[in-house]
């Protein structure tokens, strides 16, 4: 894997290539924690390209039951 | 970014009271897989395996009830042949089952990994567990989740 590092309009870019496999070792966190931190930005994202800000909370005041498939 | 974590401080504090009440639970799914891989993938909720006795059902009802008030449930709710009980909607919505395919659950039990959700006791399901339900199961999601965890 060839990972090279760039910076562009002050903002850090990281490329270069690699089989999938490679790619996704990047992907690594090193604990739990980092991981749930991860996984808020990629929602803080999505929020922000989708619009959809409003759905931040879980909402208990819906429930019930359903068929597991 | 208080507000980004909403959701899942929700999740904790229902984790929260699932050990308070001792409840007998595993924490399955795209969490679990996300624990084991240290990879986080996009899911639109968190997946809690109980066991399916009477006992635990009436001690994860009362988690449940406290965690939002408002809830009418019986034990009897969660007991349901291949039902699924749930709070919320996705993206952000709490799975309750009571069954895995033919995995037992004292089995899955007694291999848990007992690991911190944030600052909370949490009990995962095991990797090798993991993988023979997601090797169960074999939906698309699976089949990536597979790879991810056989590394």
């Amino acid at each position: 894997m060839i990972i090279k590092t760039a910076i562009k309009n002050g903002k850090k870019i990281i490329y270069g290539k690699g089989t999938p496999a490679e790619i996704e070792t990047l992907n690594i966190e090193n604990d739990f924690d980092s991981v749930l931190d991860c996984l808020n930005q990629i929602r803080k994202t999505a929020n922000k390209l989708f619009g959809n800000r409003n759905v931040i909370k879980l909402n208990k005041r819906i429930y019930g039951k359903r068929q597991a498939v | 970014m208080a507000n980004d974590k909403q959701f899942e401080n929700d999740y904790i504090d229902f984790i929260k009271l699932l050990n308070k009440y001792d409840v007998k639970y595993l924490v399955i799914g795209a969490y679990a897989v996300m624990y084991h891989t240290k990879i986080a993938r996009e899911t639109k909720e968190i997946d809690f395996w109980i066991e399916k006795s009477s006992k635990n059902a009436e001690r994860c009802a009362k988690a449940i009830k406290e965690f939002a008030g408002g809830i009418r449930i019986n034990p009897e709710d969660l007991l349901g042949q291949k039902e699924i009980f749930f709070i919320g909607v996705e993206p952000h919505r709490i799975d309750i089952f009571n069954n895995q395919g033919k995995m037992a659950f004292n089995e899955a039990y007694k291999n848990k990994v007992d690991a911190m959700f944030r600052d909370v006791k949490t009990y995962f399901v095991a990797k090798t567990d993991l993988l023979a339900l997601k090797r169960y199961f074999y939906r698309k999601a699976d089949v990536k989740d597979l790879k991810r965890l056989s590394k």
